[in-house]
């Protein structure tokens, strides 16, 4: 093969020996037949060229080996300038303690089921550093939502999806106690005395778990094989029903010295008779109950726990389930009690007469002399006020200095708002979530005060007739920004307001204008139209 | 009232209620006392003045176990309107943020990313930060692979 160099890059490049004429041409048009000697050297030159394609072949294959050498070369170069410029990608100037400190927000917990593989998985295939960080913070990795609905035992055996992706989190959390939430119940196997193997693993763990929330069908120490927990860190267990009630067993959780919290929402408790108290080991660490008193033995579980700071109630069982009076005479003192909250239903309300009237059984069943937050709240929607001698009987019959009153979604009317049901001069917070202009009251002027310590108020009308003018009005009243004035008068100045409108009332919203000059005086003034 | 310098040496005349919602601002104040010298920092005016009033958390609060388990990314309306930024200027914020010692908007900045990267696969991670998959692909074999075969498939 002949080569010669290359004039531009001088590099060898292959020469062809034969040269390409136009004498073919002739004779190909000869009507004559060619000469031996003719024909012998066009055999010699075919052979000549045979070689040269040969050669032009090579040629070509070296050039697509460079040219992909150079390709190479060249996507080399760019996913270096790709480096280079993530140097300077924003986030890479957070030193590892904000870029941390943001992990710990998307992974407030890790979904884990069939197809998710939780939030601190998903950080630690980013890049290396941030495997390191997420690695190296066993915080992050906490933190689970285990979902079993949908599940075949293939993917809770060992080996399985999901038990691989529980087991990386457990190993990765270290020794630090475990916040689980599991939701759904576990598929059985048909044989009886297996193990699940998930469950198993998790069970081992008991001696981490810190906050347990279960929502499920029914809880058992069978249907998850927990049989024999070790729980001396849990403090918090939150019971919920998938569906409208379910029943729990509380064996598997009696033994919880440190149990704290305990939420046990439309879940039917069951527990071993011989005992007045489910978890036996919380009497004194609990301080924080939510539960259904229609569930059954509410007073005996209150009666156990002396320490209780938080109650709330409501009425997730119907009457129809179970006919247990809520009240109780004469009314047991929660000494210690600092929040009520009761949610209120329709259906409870409607029940006819004050006996069996939730929020009035509840109310009338209770002392509470240290209580600072009420809180009652409307389930559903409902236009009629609730019994308010019943808060007023209740706050006078406690004496207690009420700090925070909440109304949720009650119906007020006007007259209710500026002299609110067992309005107290302590109370320095109002949150009213529901103001109704269908009582409407002749007043425009606020001289009875909501409170006179009202700091900030919140406030969400329903009405589209909710009227601007009373709302200025009572407002422009409560700005007293001369600290002597405020002091002489005995009233706080109003700093923070919040109203939330029906959208159909966002036409008028000129209406509010004169709100402007509070704002730019210093008061926090927020206006919002609903468009959910 | 303070005078702030930024660092380009715009002077910003603010109130000193406001100007302490910055912690490091406010032990400055403490530090210089009443003083007429200018105290040369970045500000962010508009989120204190917003924000003036509000309770600053104590500086003893535990933020630790408690913390931990209040953690949600919720974050207000107008903190939200506040913090729609470029992504220059969100890490900026955040930076600013932890310097001066603003713990209710380092938060917001921090929520803000955090919502930012929920719910996405880790490629789609990269392609908004411009960060780069440096893992080698004998790593990538050895550990990711070995660790959780169905997701290193996303």
């Amino acid at each position: 093969m002949a080569f010669e160099i290359c004039s531009q890059c001088h590099s060898s490049v292959f020469k062809s020996r034969v040269n390409v004429t136009n004498d073919v041409d002739e004779h190909l048009r000869s009507t004559n037949s060619l000469p031996e000697n003719i024909l012998s050297s066009t055999s010699r030159l075919l052979l000549s060229i045979d070689e040269d394609l040969d050669g032009y072949e090579s040629e070509i294959h070296r050039l697509q080996i460079r040219i992909a050498d150079i390709r190479n070369r060249q996507e080399r170069l760019k996913t270096y300038a790709t480096h280079l410029h993530s140097l300077f990608s924003p986030i890479r100037r957070l030193p590892n303690e904000l870029l941390t400190s943001i992990f710990g927000y998307v992974c407030v917990t890790n979904r884990l089921d069939v197809c998710e593989y939780g939030a601190a998985l998903t950080l630690s295939y980013v890049c290396l550093r941030w495997r390191q960080l997420t690695i190296g913070c066993p915080e992050l990795w906490s933190k689970m939502t285990i979902d079993i609905c949908n599940v075949d035992d293939d993917e809770v055996a060992t080996g399985g999806k999901l038990a691989t992706f529980v087991n990386i989190y457990l190993d990765r959390s270290k020794s630090l106690p475990l916040q689980l939430t599991f939701v759904g119940v576990p598929w059985h196997p048909d044989s009886d005395d297996s193990d699940i193997p998930l469950f198993t693993t998790i069970a081992r763990q008991s001696f981490r778990w810190k906050q347990v929330t279960i929502y499920a069908v029914e809880i058992s120490p069978e249907i998850y094989t927990w049989d024999s927990l070790n729980l001396p860190i849990l403090d918090t267990l939150n019971l919920h029903p998938l569906g409208k009630t379910a029943d729990c067993s509380l064996e598997m959780f009696k033994e919880t010295p440190m149990l704290r919290v305990f939420h046990s929402r439309g879940m039917g408790c069951q527990w071993d008779q011989d005992l007045d108290f489910p978890l036996p080991s919380a009497k004194t660490a609990l301080h924080d109950l939510e539960y259904d008193p229609r569930s059954g033995h509410f007073y005996e579980i209150l009666d156990n726990c002396p320490n209780l700071h938080r109650l709330s109630v409501a009425s997730w069982i119907t009457k129809t389930q179970n006919t247990t009076t809520v009240a109780s005479k004469p009314p047991r003192i929660l000494s210690k009690l600092d929040t009520l909250s009761v949610a209120l239903r329709n259906q409870l309300h409607l029940e006819g007469n004050s006996e069996d009237n939730f929020l009035t059984s509840i109310l009338s069943s209770f002392t509470a002399p240290h209580l600072k937050n009420l809180v009652l709240r409307q389930i559903n929607e409902w236009q009629e006020p609730p019994p308010f001698s019943a808060i007023h009987s209740f706050l006078t019959r406690s004496s207690c200095s009420l700090k925070v009153l909440s109304l949720k979604q009650i119906a007020l009317s006007d007259l209710e708002l500026v002299d609110p049901p067992g309005s107290k001069p302590s109370i320095s917070k109002a949150f009213i979530e529901s103001l109704h202009s269908w009582k409407r009251s002749s007043i425009q002027t606020s001289l009875h005060p909501i409170a006179k310590s009202l700091l900030y108020l919140s406030l969400t009308a329903k009405s589209t007739e909710f009227d601007a003018a009373v709302f200025i009005d009572m407002i422009s009243s409560r700005w007293i920004p001369d600290p002597d004035m405020a002091k002489s008068l005995g009233i706080s100045c109003l700093r923070s307001v919040e109203l939330f409108l029906p959208q159909e009332t966002a036409v008028a919203r000129d209406a509010y204008q004169p709100l402007l000059p509070f704002e730019k005086a210093g008061m926090m003034i927020v206006v919002k139209y609903d468009d959910r | 009232m303070v005078t702030l310098v930024t660092s380009d040496n715009e002077k910003f005349n603010a109130e000193k209620e406001v100007v302490e919602r910055s912690v490091l601002i406010k032990n400055m104040l403490e530090d210089v006392g009443e003083s007429d010298q200018p105290i040369p920092l970045p500000m962010f005016l508009e989120y204190c003045e917003h924000h003036r009033g509000e309770p600053l958390p104590a500086p003893d609060a535990d933020t630790s176990q408690d913390d931990t388990r209040k953690r949600t990314t919720d974050i207000s309306e107008w903190d939200q309107k506040f913090i729609t930024v470029d992504q220059e200027m969100l890490f900026e914020i955040i930076l600013a943020a932890n310097y001066l010692d603003i713990k209710s908007l380092l938060d917001v900045g921090c929520k803000t990313v955090a919502n930012m990267i929920k719910g996405k696969t880790p490629e789609e991670i990269r392609k908004l930060f411009n960060i780069v998959n440096d893992f080698t692909p004998r790593r990538r074999c050895a550990q990711i692979k070995k660790e959780n075969e169905w997701a290193e498939d996303r």
